[in-house]
C-alpha cells in the first residue's frame, strides 16, 4: 500500500477519534475508533502492520487529543502486536475472532494508558474508570468492531500482496 | 507476509520511536507541531459539529413529517415545507435564548470581562479516550485568551483554560479528575474542594466532618486559592457520604451544567488567576 495513503489513513483516524467519535457518544461513552482499525487490521495482516498502524493512529490521535505523545500510542502499539497474534489463528476469519480481540485490546490499551496517565501524576481512580469508562466502551467497542471489520477485510483483500513500500 | 518478518523491527522502532516522543513531549519541542495540528483541526472540528447538529434537527424533522403523512397524505408536502422551515425558527429561537441567558449571566457580574466562543471539539467524560474529558472552544491566542482563564456558561462553571492555540483553546473540565475547585456551600459557607472523577461524576471533599450538609444544597466557587471568582455555581448536593471515623466528609455534586449538550461557553477575559506555584517557589 502507498506509505502516503498509509500515513492518511492514520492521521484521518487520529483526527476522527477526535472529532467524530464524540459525536457517537452514548450514555457519556464514546467508542475508540482508532483501536478498532489498529485492531483489525493487525488481525488482517498481522503483528508488523499493527504496530507500524497502532504507532500511527496513536501518535496522531495524542497529537489531536492534546496530551503528551505516547499517552495513547503505547497502548495501540501493544493493541497492534497482540491482534497481530491472531493473524496466524485458524479461526482468524471467524467472526467471534475480532470481536473477542477488540474486547481484549479495550482492556489492554486502556489498562496502558492509565499506566501511562499514572507516570505522568495524574489522579487515578482504578476500579472507578473500569466501572464508568472501560467497561461501557467495550461492548461500544464490540459493536463498532462488527460493523467495520467486513469494510476493512474488504480494504485488505483489495490491496492484499501489496506491501506498504515508496512505489 | 512481509509485515511477520517486520514484527522485530516494528517493535524496535516503536518503541524508540514512542521513548523520543513522550520525551521530546516534556521538553515542549512539540508545542508548535501541536499547534499547527490543532489549528489545522478546528475548522474539521467545527464541520462536524455543525453536521451533528444539522442530522440531530433534520432526524426530529424527519419524525414530525412521518407522523403528519399518517394525519394527510395531501398536505404533506405544504407539511414538509412548513416544518423545516419551523425547525429553522426553532434553531434560530433557541440560539437567540441561549445568547439571551449568557447575556443576562454577564450583566450578573459587571466587574468581569467575557469572550463568547462556541464549542466546537465536545468530548465530555473524554477526549479522544474516554479517560479523558476535554473540550476545545474556537477561541484562542488571537481572541486574548490565555492559560487558566475560567470558563463559564449561564448555568454554571465549565472549567479552565488548560491550552491555548492561535484559533482554538483547550478546556480543562471540573469533571477532569486533575481539576480540583475551591467551593464552598452557598447556605452556610461550609468550604471544601470539588474534585473530578471517573465517568464524569463531581464529589465535594475535605468538607469538615461536624458540618452541616444537605441535598440540595447549592455548591459555590468560594474564590479561595485565586484560581477562580468568587461565587460561581458549580452545582448542587447530590448525595452525603459521611463516615464516623473520617475527619472530613464527602459529597456527590451534580453539576448544573449539562456537559454533553453543551454548545457555547463563555471565558472570563480578565480574572487573573494566582499562580500558586509561583509563589510557592519564592524565597
Amino acid at each position: 500500500m502507498n506509505p502516503y495513503a498509509v500515513a492518511a489513513i492514520l492521521v484521518s483516524t487520529g483526527a476522527l477519534q477526535t472529532a467524530v467519535a464524540p459525536h457517537l457518544t452514548i450514555m457519556g461513552i464514546r467508542p475508540n475508533l482508532s483501536l478498532v482499525v489498529v485492531t483489525a487490521w493487525g488481525l488482517l495482516r498481522g503483528s508488523g502492520a499493527g504496530l507500524w498502524w497502532g504507532l500511527g493512529a496513536g501518535l496522531a490521535t495524542d497529537l489531536f487529543a492534546g496530551v503528551p505523545l505516547g499517552t495513547f500510542a503505547t497502548g495501540l502499539v501493544l493493541s497492534g502486536g497482540v491482534a497481530g497474534l491472531g493473524e496466524r489463528q485458524i479461526f482468524r476469519t471467524n467472526f467471534l475472532m475480532p470481536v473477542l480481540m477488540i474486547g481484549l485490546n479495550t482492556l489492554l490499551a486502556n489498562l496502558v494508558t492509565l499506566g501511562v496517565l499514572k507516570l505522568l501524576d495524574w489522579p487515578i481512580y482504578f476500579g472507578a474508570t473500569m466501572k464508568a469508562a472501560v467497561l461501557p466502551e467495550m461492548v461500544y467497542n464490540i459493536g463498532v468492531m462488527v460493523v467495520l471489520f467486513p469494510v476493512l477485510a474488504w480494504l485488505s483483500r483489495r490491496t492484499a500482496g501489496e506491501a506498504i513500500g515508496w512505489h | 507476509m512481509q509485515s511477520r518478518k517486520d514484527t522485530p523491527t516494528a517493535l524496535i522502532i516503536a518503541i524508540v520511536v514512542l521513548i523520543v516522543a513522550f520525551l521530546v513531549s516534556q521538553t515542549g519541542l512539540f508545542r508548535p507541531v501541536r499547534d499547527l495540528a490543532t489549528t489545522l483541526l478546528e475548522p474539521l472540528q467545527d464541520q462536524f459539529t455543525r453536521l451533528s447538529r444539522t442530522v440531530s434537527t433534520w432526524a426530529q424533522g424527519g419524525r414530525d413529517i412521518v407522523a403528519l403523512r399518517e394525519e394527510n397524505q395531501e398536505l404533506r408536502a405544504e407539511v414538509d415545507r412548513l416544518s423545516v422551515e419551523l425547525l429553522h425558527l426553532e434553531e434560530a429561537n433557541k440560539e437567540i435564548e441561549q445568547l439571551r441567558a449568557l447575556l443576562e449571566f454577564t450583566q450578573q457580574y459587571p466587574a468581569y470581562q467575557f469572550k463568547g466562543s462556541e464549542v466546537v471539539g465536545r468530548t465530555v467524560a473524554t477526549g479522544a479516550s474516554n479517560l479523558v474529558p476535554d473540550l476545545v472552544l474556537d477561541v484562542g491566542t488571537r481572541d486574548g485568551i490565555q492559560r487558566n482563564m475560567p470558563v463559564v456558561t449561564e448555568r454554571g462553571l465549565v472549567g479552565r483554560v488548560l491550552e491555548v492555540y492561535p484559533t482554538a483553546c483547550r478546556v480543562l473540565l471540573i469533571l477532569d479528575v486533575r481539576s480540583s475547585v475551591n467551593a464552598m456551600i452557598q447556605r452556610n459557607r461550609v468550604t471544601g474542594l470539588v474534585e473530578g472523577r471517573p465517568g464524569g461524576k463531581l464529589v465535594m471533599t475535605d468538607i469538615p466532618h461536624d458540618a452541616s450538609i444537605a441535598e440540595g444544597d447549592v455548591v459555590l466557587t468560594s474564590g479561595l486559592g485565586g484560581g477562580f471568582p468568587k461565587a460561581l455555581i458549580i452545582g448542587q448536593v447530590a448525595k452525603v457520604i459521611r463516615d464516623d471515623v473520617s475527619l472530613f466528609q464527602e459529597a456527590e455534586i451534580q453539576s448544573t451544567v449539562n456537559f454533553s449538550g453543551l454548545e457555547r461557553a463563555l471565558v472570563i477575559t480578565n480574572f487573573t488567576p494566582t499562580n500558586l506555584e509561583q509563589l510557592e517557589t519564592q524565597p
